[in-house]
């Protein structure tokens, strides 16, 4: 389907999150971390808490405190993104680079109807009128399969269920058709049925859209339904890269079989 | 299944809020749990799990039925009874650290429950009897003098299970025990639950949205939803041959870390949304709206929790869904 000679949408080579700690000596969030990821690509990032997951994501969006040293390239679509500047950035955010996180209730505005803080990420980077934004916000909140969409898009987020918020920041996400999604456990506060259709719904946009996804959770069993690839973080370090049956069949860092045999001791025999 | 009947909920109802909007988080529900027994209640947020252990430990008021513990009706207790009797009842949380108080020394933690229940004990003999059961939850004795902030969150649940086994309780109640640990540590909780249960003859209330969970630890499975018991049976049989269509969606939205099983496996069908509209609000079905079997009937008229295949299930098709 791809060609595997294109360059990759997404580029990581040795790069580095550094905190200062109190006594003057660095620590590293993550180090020397190597990733590609193909336009339409599901890359997985698996590893438990504190291994560096998170502050991979933000350092991709550009997003890590200013007390954090960074080091090393990120090639977006060609371009250096690591040092680019604040206004480039903004450009790019929630434009071609677009973030979902994982408590919708937290990362909605709860002041804002959904239809204001939707249609304003299309007056910011589209160029929209309001009345042209709401017509595409009400489209894309269908397509995310919000029923009702001309009554929710007058809603507070608190009017919604988990689900339909986390579908609503989908939606947000989409909204100027991004080259790459972030997510950042996406359906780790959901309901498995309500998960099930937030992982639908993620497979069917990349296969309608071509969106390249970087999904990072610790939920295995997730990673085994919709990566197409999988890096495994420990202690802020990749320690072992594959394509997804591989991984699982055959994995090669003790950490990864580690991680695997525990999910596997609690799944012996189950669904 | 396994010992004397320990604690009986008889058709428990609680609700929520002021005469106007009056939200009912519990109708009727009813379960016995035995001496060494382990009893999961599963359901999606928002189904009652939750309310149920409240409901069980007296911290919110019911509004019909009765608690049974060992045959007695802790109703009937005053506030003085309820509080000793609470030693056979003790709880773990679901976020560990938040549990323990964060500016009590980890040795004072555990010892708390003996200072009500063992007053008699002195100092030496209840430092003694803590060492001993930080050691039994595979915590070093050297935890005494620190802080839960020092500690994992692996680390801190076995703490709080420290304190809630001390003063050896008849019942645990978990409230979501594993839901906010790494996956590694999970499996190692979920062991250590069991091997206490098997050593002490525990019996164990096990609240959890995580089926794999269930299916590790708990010989019996109660599902949740909306308040009402949809399905309830051993857990293998319930797992095998759900009869009710929404322990079929929980089951089958369930990912397993194993590409072969959940990769291109089909979408949940949808709804049949049919009925809604016509629907009674209280005589219906609480699963209509979502399941996919609905016919008619279920808008007319609830079905009634019955006894099925060795188990108990509120659903009108159940035998055509079983034998599908």
């Amino acid at each position: 389907m791809e060609n595997p000679a294109a360059s990759p949408l997404l580029a990581l080579s040795n790069v580095s999150v550094q905190f200062p700690d109190e006594g003057g000596v660095a620590s590293f969030a993550v180090h020397n971390a190597n990733l590609d990821l193909k336009g339409g690509e599901i890359l997985g990032v698996a590893g438990e808490s504190g291994s560096g997951k998170t502050q991979l994501l933000m350092a991709i969006m550009g997003l890590t405190p200013r007390s954090a040293r960074l080091s090393g390239n990120l090639v977006f679509k060609g371009e250096e993104l690591l040092h680019a500047r604040r206004q480039r950035l903004r450009e790019l955010r929630g434009n071609r680079i677009a973030l979902v996180f994982q408590d919708p209730m937290t990362a909605l505005n709860p002041y804002l109807t959904i239809g204001r803080q939707m249609t304003e990420v299309l007056e910011y980077h589209g160029g929209h009128s309001r009345a042209a934004a709401r017509v595409r916000v009400l489209a894309m909140l269908e397509s995310v399969g919000i029923d009702n969409p001309s009554l929710r898009i007058g809603q507070y987020p608190h009017q919604l269920s988990g689900g339909m918020r986390q579908r609503v920041m989908l939606g947000m996400a989409l909204l100027c058709e991004p080259d790459l999604l972030l997510a950042d456990e996406p359906t780790t506060a959901l309901d498995v049925t309500v998960q099930a259709q937030v992982l639908d719904l993620l497979l069917e946009l990349r296969a309608r859209l071509g969106t390249a996804i970087l999904l990072v959770t610790h939920d295995l069993g997730v990673l085994a339904r919709v990566a197409d690839r999988i890096a495994v973080m420990q202690a802020g370090n990749i320690v072992e890269q594959a394509e997804v049956t591989a991984l699982f069949a055959a994995p090669q860092h003790p950490y990864t079989r580690m991680l695997l045999d525990s999910a596997r001791r609690l799944d012996a025999g189950s669904a | 299944m396994s010992g004397p009947l320990l604690l009986e909920g008889r058709d428990i109802a609680v609700s929520y809020g002021k005469k106007t909007a009056i939200f009912t988080a519990l109708h009727s529900v009813s379960f016995t749990l035995a001496k060494g027994e382990s009893l999961a209640v599963v359901g999606e947020s928002g189904s009652g799990k939750s309310t149920l252990a409240r409901a069980v430990l007296r911290l919110v008021p019911l509004a019909a039925g009765q608690v049974l513990l060992y045959g007695e009706d802790l109703a009937t207790l005053s506030a003085r009874e309820l509080r000793q009797r609470r030693r056979d009842l003790q709880l773990i949380f679901q976020d560990p650290l938040a549990s323990l108080d964060p500016r009590m020394q980890v040795g004072d933690i555990v010892a708390q429950p003996l200072r009500v229940f063992a007053p008699q004990l002195d100092a030496k003999a209840r430092r003694d009897r803590v060492v001993s059961q930080l050691e039994s939850v595979g915590m070093p004795a050297s935890a005494l003098a620190r802080y839960p902030h020092e500690f994992s969150g692996g680390q801190a649940q076995r703490i709080g299970i420290a304190r809630a086994l001390i003063a050896g309780p008849a019942v645990l109640l978990c409230d979501e025990p594993v839901s906010a640990l790494d996956v590694s540590i999970r499996a190692q909780i979920l062991e250590l639950l069991e091997s206490q249960r098997r050593q002490r003859d525990l019996a164990l209330l096990f609240i959890a949205h995580d089926l794999a969970a269930v299916r590790f630890l708990c010989s019996r499975t109660l599902v949740l939803f909306r308040g009402e018991i949809m399905e309830e049976g051993g857990t293998a049989a319930l797992f095998d041959a759900p009869a009710h269509p929404y322990t079929i969606a929980l089951l089958s939205a369930a990912l397993v870390a194993d590409p072969r099983r959940v990769r291109g496996r089909p979408k949940l069908p949808a709804a049949s949304t049919d009925f809604v509209a016509s629907a009674q609000a209280d005589a219906c079905c609480a699963y209509l709206g979502r399941c996919p079997h609905a016919v008619q009937r279920c808008a007319q008229e609830k079905p009634v929790l019955r006894e099925f295949a060795g188990g108990r299930v509120a659903c009108h098709r159940a035998e055509e869904i079983a034998s599908a």
